[in-house]
């Protein structure tokens, strides 16, 4: 008792002393100036109030201004309406890729991995032999921004999102779309969808925080009514603040079934929506959520798109009304940090840790118990989420020192041999 | 409406937000990005207390706040967030120290392969040094769950590091 005593002790001691050499050196952030700041946000649901009370004859000269523009860029076979003023990083709408999408049939079993590691193309690997076969090339003028990348049943469309070159931090994202060849080989990568506008977004519920003692949860929800108005500049924003972005953020990407449709976690200063895509039309459709997605996966039947949160997993019909997502049914946290891997049956997958092993969890859609499908010995820096193909059968994670590859249907474990950088901190393999 | 409360909100940004800033360098791994969520905490504080007055509780609406930001902000990372994110322990000049900075950067890699919720326990209590309470209101959760997650946590640092070693 007492030995664990001194152990704990021990252990705080050396938690308090990594907390601060880590941030003795971090600086207090910039003063914002709070006589700008919150104008500007308060303009921004203000004005467009009051100008929808003008009398709307004063606006024509602009309309036919703006409608002339248009004719005129179109007339010139132009790629769209001009200047988004949205800080996109380029003036030009992109043209995004409609229609023309053949279905895919799931692959028997995935035989390609695409490695990341948040700095270059990703590549495209040969899983039976580690082989770098091709690299995928986003769009020309964009650039892979890493926060999604996924593929579909086929293991050969690749969906990742960019962003345009020397655009901003808060610019918006774009999903491009690739085939890759038998042969490994990329295809011309596509941009297929891009991020919404939060205000295009249905409006949000307030975000639930808090506990007695604590903020409210209306409190700390966006502001009401930001949604659905016109969009305002912040000006003038001050230097030192980072104004709210227009654009929420992709947070998970998931194709359907046969790859004709995306759904998309996106997560934004005024809440977090589900989006599906049709990309044989282009339509949209989204539904807003109380609180952030972990994951998303389509049901093999295409029919239903299953969601996670931290407490929460629902199934959401893409054809029903555009509205807050069904309320679902709350299940017990996955108990590991980096969330969980969400199946086409609705079970979850995640990695734990207990007492000096690392295991594989199996956390059944039906509230049954938890089973373990693979175990071993932790080893540094070794614990990551496994990645899942599309059909949700086949699982690949690194396995202490190596790389294995589980079949979930039999059950069969594979062991795989990459090349010495696939271990490397920040490389990431999905398939 | 009320005036704007520049000077409550200056003096708690002067006593509160680099504290903030390291608690979500601890949280997210990116001293920018941390940046990022303390000040949009504070943003949103402002705006909250622009329409509705101020908080019961301001600093502990912040604390919740930036917990909050910090858990959307590794959402949106969701790449850097499967891998991991390093916790580089600044260098120090004094050679001796090597040997300590080594078994920092083991503590802090460690706290990275904890559970969200058990590193946010051991970050608000170890650095910080809040309370069980005041814990569970930042993160939502009793008080007898902030204790159970921080022996676990506990506990899950010791077998990590041991297994280090």
């Amino acid at each position: 008792m007492m030995t664990e005593k001194t152990t704990m002790a021990d252990m705080e001691h050396r938690l308090r002393a990594a907390f601060e050499a880590r941030t003795a050196g971090v600086p207090a952030p910039p003063e914002p100036d709070w006589d700008a700041a919150p104008a500007s946000r308060t303009a921004r649901l203000r004005t467009p109030r009051l100008r929808v009370r003008r009398p709307r004859l004063l606006l024509l000269p602009g309309l036919a201004a703006a409608a002339m523009a248009v004719l005129l860029v179109v007339g010139l076979g132009g790629r769209g309406g001009g200047g988004r003023g949205d800080g996109g990083g380029q003036a030009d709408e992109p043209v995004l890729t409609v229609g023309a999408v053949t279905p895919v049939r799931p692959a028997a079993s995935p035989t390609l991995l695409f490695r990341s590691d948040g700095v270059h193309p990703t590549r495209v690997v040969q899983a039976a032999t580690g082989r770098t076969l091709g690299t995928v090339e986003p769009p020309a003028g964009y650039v892979q921004d890493w926060t999604g990348l996924t593929s579909a049943t086929d293991n050969r469309t690749l969906f990742f999102t960019v962003k345009a070159k020397g655009g901003s931090a808060s610019s918006p994202q774009y999903v491009a779309r690739t085939r890759v060849d038998d042969k490994g080989h990329p295809g011309k990568a596509q941009l297929v969808a891009r991020v919404p506008r939060s205000q295009n977004l249905p409006t949000t519920s307030p975000t639930p925080t808090t506990t007695p003692g604590s903020p409210s949860p209306k409190s700390v929800a966006r502001v009401p009514g930001a949604r659905g108005l016109p969009a305002v500049s912040l000006s003038p924003a001050p230097a030192t603040t980072y104004p709210p972005s227009e654009w929420p953020r992709v947070t998970v990407l998931a194709p359907s079934p046969d790859a004709t449709r995306l759904a998309l976690a996106v997560s934004g200063h005024d809440g977090n929506d589900l989006v599906v895509r049709d990309l044989r039309t282009g339509k949209e459709r989204a539904w807003s959520s109380r609180s952030g997605l972990d994951a998303i996966s389509w049901s093999d039947d295409g029919r239903h798109v299953h969601w996670s949160t931290d407490t929460r997993v629902g199934d959401l019909d893409p054809q029903s009304k555009e509205d807050s997502l069904p309320a679902g049914r709350k299940v017990p946290a996955t108990g590991d940090g980096l969330g969980a891997v969400l199946l086409p049956s609705g079970d979850r997958l995640t990695t734990l840790y207990r007492t000096g092993n690392v295991q594989i969890v199996l956390l059944p859609s039906d509230g049954g118990g938890a089973r373990v499908l693979d175990e071993w010995k932790v080893v540094p820096r070794s614990l990551d989420l496994p990645a899942a193909d599309a059909t949700g059968k086949h699982i690949f994670y690194r396995r202490g020192d190596g790389w294995a590859r589980l079949n979930l249907t039999t059950g069969k474990r594979t062991a795989f041999s990459l090349p010495a950088d696939s271990t490397q901190r920040g490389v990431v393999y999905t398939w | 409406m009320e005036d704007l409360p520049a000077d409550a909100l200056s003096a708690l940004f002067q006593s509160h937000a680099r504290k903030l800033v390291h608690v979500a360098v601890l949280l997210v791994g990116d001293e920018g990005l941390a940046e990022e969520v303390v000040q949009e905490a504070y943003l949103g504080l402002h705006r909250r207390w622009k329409r509705k007055g101020p908080p019961e509780n301001p600093e502990a609406y912040l604390r919740t706040s930036v917990v909050n930001g910090c858990r959307s902000a590794l959402r949106r990372r969701q790449t850097a967030r499967r891998a991991r994110i390093p916790h580089p322990v600044p260098e120090s000049a004094a050679d001796a120290a090597t040997l300590r900075r080594e078994e920092q950067a083991e503590v802090l890699a460690a706290l990275d392969r904890l559970s969200r919720r058990q590193r946010e326990v051991l970050v608000l209590r170890f650095y910080l040094g809040l309370d069980d309470t005041e814990i569970g209101a930042a993160l939502g959760v009793s008080r007898g769950t902030v204790s159970s997650t921080i022996s676990r946590a506990l506990r899950g640092m010791e077998d990590l590091l041991k297994g280090q070693r």
